[in-house]
């Protein structure tokens, strides 16, 4: 039962990240239409521009703040240069723009900082003994990690929904024309709404780094389940992502550690094979909401 | 009965065939001479009848992925999976179960098509956009983890992958020609075929109905398609075009493991049909020839710039973003608009 328990809470806290890297993605997909396939790369060039900072000033909040701004003026400046001129060309060019995006990311991260590993964090308010509850622990990082995600969470859901420009930005997204007519700014929205997305995203990516060492490839798994969790969640919600993200997390980790060792390493098969299997019972996800077709 | 005879007519007949495409066929059969000709020798040495070879099985590749995003509007970002199934299939059927190779490619080549007809057609009717696109991306992370599964060893060997015996060639054939040349021909024999009935297919019934599909699935249904057999024949052709090719790649390649297609490849898929041209065959011809001769662009750029191995991906990012925004039609579109013909 320890066993079950302490693989469940690890599961949580390898989820924790899937779930704030999914709050990026729905967030970006919530306000813009596009599903953005260059959401990790886009963190991890902020990552190691922290990286950067950090080495340069020693100041673990200077590199934060740096990076998530670095972040979200990135975000609004690819909406601005490219995304801006796909913005009625339906979603499969933008997905091919985002992959362009995602491959340009990487050769920069590649030509800029290269390959090897670096050491980033942990920063020193998340070292120091783990929280324990009998035989359960779960490291300082990792709480931070769940509780940043929880927090996000709830600020995206207050400001989507309680403040004005929160529901701007919905009603952009709802129809950009109507909107245009009513005085929203419609270009100035989208590029908020990546650019807040683009910081999102370069925060988890911040947390990502401590935990899992930062090189250029440190997101490529997390992305992988990221996604899985935003679209078993539903793409619609921040809710969602979270929940989606972290029982991705549990369901990897538990399949990994039940799955007969017999058969071999089996984790992410067993994960995706669920998560098919749940959206083959509901296409539009956990949360998300059966839209009428208009005709 | 009627339809069946139209369908099969299709294959064939084609209402215009262009000269080039006549020369194109023509010069492709006699290209091995020239690696023998001494006057163009020089020119093409005999490692190119290998690039020639792995052409062919980059056009069966991006024709298979066209079919899904150029014609039918379907995303898949798992190609490279089906086409691994298929190379795999191929594999142990010539491999361990003794099949000579063109039964073992042609039966890979059909088990790829039901699987993907079934596997992924049947879920596609359901799952839209980004939710197919998770799906078939499940397929391309799971496939290596399940290709190294314990009880499968026997069949598939695990992690060292399966390699090909050469290819036994009765002695008066053998006299004829090396026997590499003869492996070329046999590309050349499943591949031209293959490309013919493609695009006659595409321009029959079949490709105009997905193309309805493509342009709004509701307004298609009511027109009396059936959405659900033609998505299944959408994908399940596509995946027979790329089980065939999987089965040459490992045949052209001599060597296929659980890593010798991943994600990237299905991405590079992508980038090359998007380049060359969606929804043309002309275009998959130029997505074919970016994906045979872009690596080797690349090792010539290190020459000239020290860092090129790594601006690689970057130089693809730019001509895919470039290709999106500034010719959505990708190449062909661009030609298309230097001649000035009318669509």
């Amino acid at each position: 039962m320890t066993f079950f328990l302490q693989q469940t809470l690890s599961g949580i806290a390898s989820g924790s990240l899937f779930a704030m890297l999914g709050l990026a993605i729905v967030l970006i997909h919530r306000s813009t239409g596009v599903l953005n396939f260059a959401q990790g790369e886009m963190a991890l060039v902020a990552t190691f521009v922290a990286w950067s900072l950090l080495t340069w000033s020693g100041n673990p909040w200077l590199a934060t703040v740096g990076a998530l701004l670095f972040a979200g003026l990135l975000g609004a400046l690819l909406y601005y240069w490219l995304f801006r001129h796909l913005q009625r060309a339906g979603p499969l060019p933008q997905v091919m723009l985002a992959i362009g995006v995602y491959m340009l990311c990487g050769g920069a991260l590649l030509q800029v900082w290269g390959a090897e590993p670096r050491a980033f964090g942990p920063f020193p308010l998340f070292q120091g003994a783990p929280f324990c509850a009998g035989d359960l622990c779960l490291s300082r990082l990792d709480v931070a990690t769940l509780l940043t995600a929880l927090l996000v969470m709830a600020l995206l859901n207050r400001f989507l929904r309680h403040t004005k420009l929160g529901k701007a930005l919905r009603a952009t997204t709802e129809d950009p024309l109507v909107s245009s007519l009513m005085g929203i700014p419609v270009e100035r929205m989208f590029a908020i709404g990546w650019g807040l997305s683009s910081a999102v995203g370069a925060l988890a990516g911040l947390l990502a780094a401590q935990s899992l060492g930062l090189d250029t490839s440190t997101l490529s798994a997390v992305l992988l389940l990221a996604f899985a969790g935003a679209v078993l969640g539903g793409l619609e919600s921040p809710s969602g992502a979270v929940i989606g993200g972290l029982l991705v997390g549990v369901l990897k980790n538990l399949a990994g550690a039940y799955a007969p060792a017999a058969l071999g390493n089996l984790d992410l098969t067993l994960a995706f094979l669920l998560i098919v299997l749940v959206l083959l019972a509901r296409p539009e996800g956990l949360l998300g909401q059966r839209k009428a077709q208009k005709v | 009965m009627n339809r069946t005879c139209h369908a099969i007519r299709a294959l064939w007949l084609r209402r215009r065939v262009h000269g080039a495409a006549i020369i194109g066929a023509l010069l492709l059969c006699l290209f091995p001479l020239l690696t023998i000709w001494p006057l163009t020798h020089g020119l093409f040495p005999a490692y190119r009848l290998f690039t020639a070879m792995m052409f062919g099985v980059w056009l069966l590749l991006t024709l298979s992925m066209n079919l899904l995003i150029g014609y039918s509007g379907q995303i898949s970002l798992g190609q490279a999976a089906i086409v691994l199934i298929g190379a795999y299939l191929t594999a142990i059927l010539r491999q361990q179960l003794g099949l000579p190779f063109l039964l073992a490619l042609v039966l890979a080549g059909v088990m790829t098509g039901i699987i993907g007809g079934v596997g992924i057609g049947q879920p596609a009717v359901r799952l839209r956009g980004p939710y197919l696109g998770i799906a078939t991306f499940a397929l391309a992370v799971a496939l290596p983890q399940v290709l190294k599964m314990k009880p499968l060893l026997p069949w598939t060997e695990g992690v060292r992958g399966i390699h090909s015996t050469p290819l036994l060639l009765p002695a008066t054939l053998a006299n004829l020609l090396p026997a590499e040349q003869w492996r070329y021909y046999l590309v050349l024999l499943v591949v031209l075929p293959l490309t013919l009935a493609f695009a006659n297919l595409m321009h029959a019934r079949l490709g105009r109905t997905l193309r309805a599909l493509r342009e709004d699935e509701l307004v298609a249904s009511q027109m009396g398609i059936n959405v659900r057999r033609y998505k299944t024949l959408a994908f399940g052709l596509s995946a027979f075009y790329a089980g065939i090719g999987g089965g040459l790649f490992f045949f052209v390649q001599g060597y296929v493991s659980p890593d010798s297609l991943g994600l990237f490849d299905s991405i590079l898929l992508l980038v090359a049909v998007v380049i060359g041209g969606l929804g043309s065959v002309a275009g998959s011809i130029y997505g074919a020839l970016f994906l045979t001769f872009q690596s080797e662009v690349i090792s010539t750029l290190t020459r000239w710039l020290p860092n090129a191995e790594n601006m690689g991906s970057m130089i693809f990012g730019v001509l895919l973003i470039s290709a999106t925004l500034l010719f959505p039609q990708g190449l062909t579109g661009f030609s298309r608009r230097l001649h000035r013909e009318p669509r």
